[in-house]
């Protein structure tokens, strides 16, 4: 909590705690609440689990202390994974006698050496006689060709190299599941674009689909993703755009897929940040076993371990089951459980996650200057792509429509030079409070600069402990030069930003 | 489940304390809301009869450090607190008076000069900054820093008083 407690004061640690309690409402009726619905539930789970289990029977010692060892009700699990791990056994056992008979068909036919490792389920089935492997093996040295016309081959064929290949050591068990199904006529998956590769050098893709996985290959700026498609980020973070604008950075592995051509997306290492402001429709994202609709905002989303993931909402809303975040809400699951939502506060956070230092700003509002219209400022001249204020009292003035609410995290930014002077200053026009709010503001002269801060750090003139609140709207912007006959300002372009890391 | 035994009583007696426990241990508040949970839960598992309230206070401060140690040990970290066992005592001779700990604060908090319950207030009611609390009040970090300084110190002294004159000893 406080910085300036020695930790291993235990009273000081005891006064504090009990100062979270009794003024920070800690530990109140909303912890309460919790343990009494988990309480509620894990009885009610109790119930349904001794209702399964039926009524319980009289028993002798001895069967009691059987049930102790393995719990009623649970002991078929045991059995039918015992089952497996002996069918399993049997199998490897089977496999490892195999090679047996190899040397014999590579004495009989030497120059047949390469399609050996192939020849292995073909073996299975005929074992004894040995002309049969020898006709066999030139008919299968394509391992890249999965023959079409019988599904059931594909098998054998997929999962020999998995086994024999040290190329291909791993693979993970939902293609394995996808291996078993018949291909399908044309395309196996649903062939949509999903997005583009914005920026990420170390960007990583393979596809997960009926035709069983590929290996990762490395990425390319401008590269289209395909539904299905798994990416990991090996250093650093990557952006990636969706079709419908939806911007995702991330910096663990994600796989996106698609279904009824709308895209969705499985997190399964590390962080996520999505900004989907301009798409239409909210985007389902899964996380281990939790769920969440993000519909029109910013959010950012981390899985610390399978058990614990954090959703932050730093604009629109996540929905996940009936539980609603808005803007400025965080909330963490453990194990399925959610816990209290807490307001997000953004230095915070970037100090806890790298991640979060990194996230790019999000454009609100731009005007360049070089591309405006004659009449664009109310105040101030235009000049070759420029704004321009000449002094004394010179100003450059830019009304924007509609109002733009103001929102925490909100920054300011423009390139500007300044002769023959040094300092100036800047304000922006609030219309509910009535108030311009304003920054003076020193530069070095003649040198173009790009100027950046918050807006949250502008007060009225004389009243420097007054900022602006939350819920208020932003009008014009207004650049004004003091008195000095000879001095201009210029001003190349002006852009209202909002920096998730600097959100209170 | 014995009769006598009422989950709801008991979260709402003694939750507060066993999140004050907690976080005197050394587990931050979002850590010290699911362990507060967990204690709870197991002692619903196991039901007992609230005899002796000192002795309930006891024991569940024994189920919530095991789940905090075991939390350690899974975490594989050390806790902050270097001698934990010296916490308990702490508590115990609190269980000795008429009023709890918070009962006494909050009679202390009201003692407090304006401008420190101001800036108590707004240090743990509404989690500002020194800094942020300077800017507000027109004064130096440093100042504010201080006088959170004197403002705490008082209320440990207010707190012991209170406690042993209520009879028992902080």
């Amino acid at each position: 909590m406080s910085d300036e407690t020695d930790p291993k004061d235990i009273e000081d640690r005891l006064l504090e705690a009990a100062l979270e309690v009794t003024l920070g409402q800690q530990a109140g009726d909303a912890l309460e609440q919790r343990i009494l619905e988990a309480a509620a539930l894990e009885q009610a789970r109790a119930q349904s689990l001794q209702k399964k289990a039926g009524p319980p029977k009289k028993s002798s010692p001895k069967s009691k202390r059987r049930r102790r060892a393995a719990p009623e009700g649970r002991s078929w699990p045991y059995l039918l994974g015992a089952i497996i791990l002996l069918a399993v056994g049997a199998m490897i056992v089977s496999q490892s006698s195999s090679p047996k008979p190899d040397p014999a068909p590579k004495k009989v036919t030497p120059p047949a050496k390469r399609p050996e490792k192939k020849d292995e389920p073909e073996k299975k089935a005929v074992p004894e006689k040995k002309p049969a492997p020898v006709k066999k093996t030139p008919k299968q040295p394509e391992p890249k060709d999965p023959p079409k016309d019988d599904p059931f081959k594909t098998k054998p064929i997929k999962k020999t190299p998995s086994k024999t290949d040290p190329e291909t050591p791993d693979i993970d068990p939902i293609p394995k599941k996808e291996q078993g199904l018949p291909p399908t006529q044309g395309p196996e998956e649903e062939l949509v674009i999903m997005a583009s590769v914005q920026s990420g050098k170390r960007l990583q893709w393979k596809t997960l689909g009926q035709k069983g996985e590929t290996s990762w290959q490395t990425m390319k700026l401008g590269q289209n993703i395909y539904s299905n498609t798994q990416l990991r980020v090996q250093s650093g973070q990557a952006t990636v755009t969706l079709k419908d604008g939806t911007a995702i950075q991330f910096d663990g592995q994600l796989t996106l897929s698609a279904k009824d051509k709308m895209p969705r997306i499985n997190l399964e290492k590390k962080s996520l940040h999505i900004e989907n402001g301009r798409a239409k429709a909210a985007l389902p994202v899964t996380i281990g076993t939790q769920q969440a609709l993000l519909s029109q905002g910013n959010f950012f989303i981390h899985r610390q371990s399978k058990q614990r993931v954090l959703f932050c909402c730093l604009d629109g809303q996540i929905q996940s089951g009936d539980l609603k975040l808005t803007p400025g809400q965080s909330l963490e699951f453990r194990s399925g459980r959610p816990g209290k939502k807490k307001a997000i506060n953004g230095p915070l956070l970037a100090k806890k996650y790298r991640f979060f230092r990194g996230l790019k700003a999000q454009v609100l509002w731009r005007h360049d200057f070089a591309k405006s219209k004659p009449d664009a400022l109310t105040e101030g001249e235009l000049r070759q792509g420029k704004a321009l204020a000449r002094g004394p009292a010179g100003s450059i003035k830019l009304v924007w429509n509609p109002d733009i609410p103001y929102s925490p995290g909100m920054t300011v930014r423009f390139r500007a030079r300044l002769t023959n002077m040094r300092s100036f200053y800047f304000q922006i026009w609030a219309p509910e409070l009535q108030k311009n709010w304003r920054r003076d503001l020193m530069i070095a002269k003649k040198q173009w600069l790009t100027l950046e801060f918050p807006i949250e750090n502008l007060h009225p003139f004389k009243e420097e402990k007054v900022f602006i609140q939350k819920g208020a709207t932003l009008r014009n912007i207004h650049f004004k030069l003091t008195d000095k006959e000879n001095a201009v300002l210029e001003i190349e372009w002006v852009e209202l930003l909002r920096r998730p890391a600097l959100i209170r | 489940m014995k009769s006598s035994f009422d989950l709801s009583a008991l979260v709402k007696k003694y939750q507060k304390e066993i999140w004050m426990y907690l976080r005197v241990l050394g587990c931050d508040q979002a850590s010290a809301d699911d362990l507060t949970q967990e204690t709870f839960l197991e002692v619903m598992r196991r039901p007992f009869d609230d005899y002796d309230p000192k002795a309930t206070g006891a024991y569940l401060r024994r189920v919530a450090k095991n789940r905090f140690l075991m939390g350690i040990r899974q975490a594989k970290s050390r806790p902050s607190v270097s001698s934990l066992d010296a916490i308990d005592p702490v508590f115990e001779k609190n269980d000795q008076s008429q009023l709890t700990y918070l009962e006494a604060l909050r009679g202390c908090l009201d003692k407090l000069p304006d401008r420190m319950a101001q800036i108590m207030t707004a240090r743990f009611q509404k989690g500002k900054k020194s800094r942020e609390i300077a800017l507000e009040l027109g004064l130096k970090e440093d100042h504010v820093n201080t006088i959170t300084y004197r403002a705490k110190d008082k209320l440990k002294d207010c707190v012991k008083t209170t406690l042993e004159d209520a009879g028992g000893e902080a």
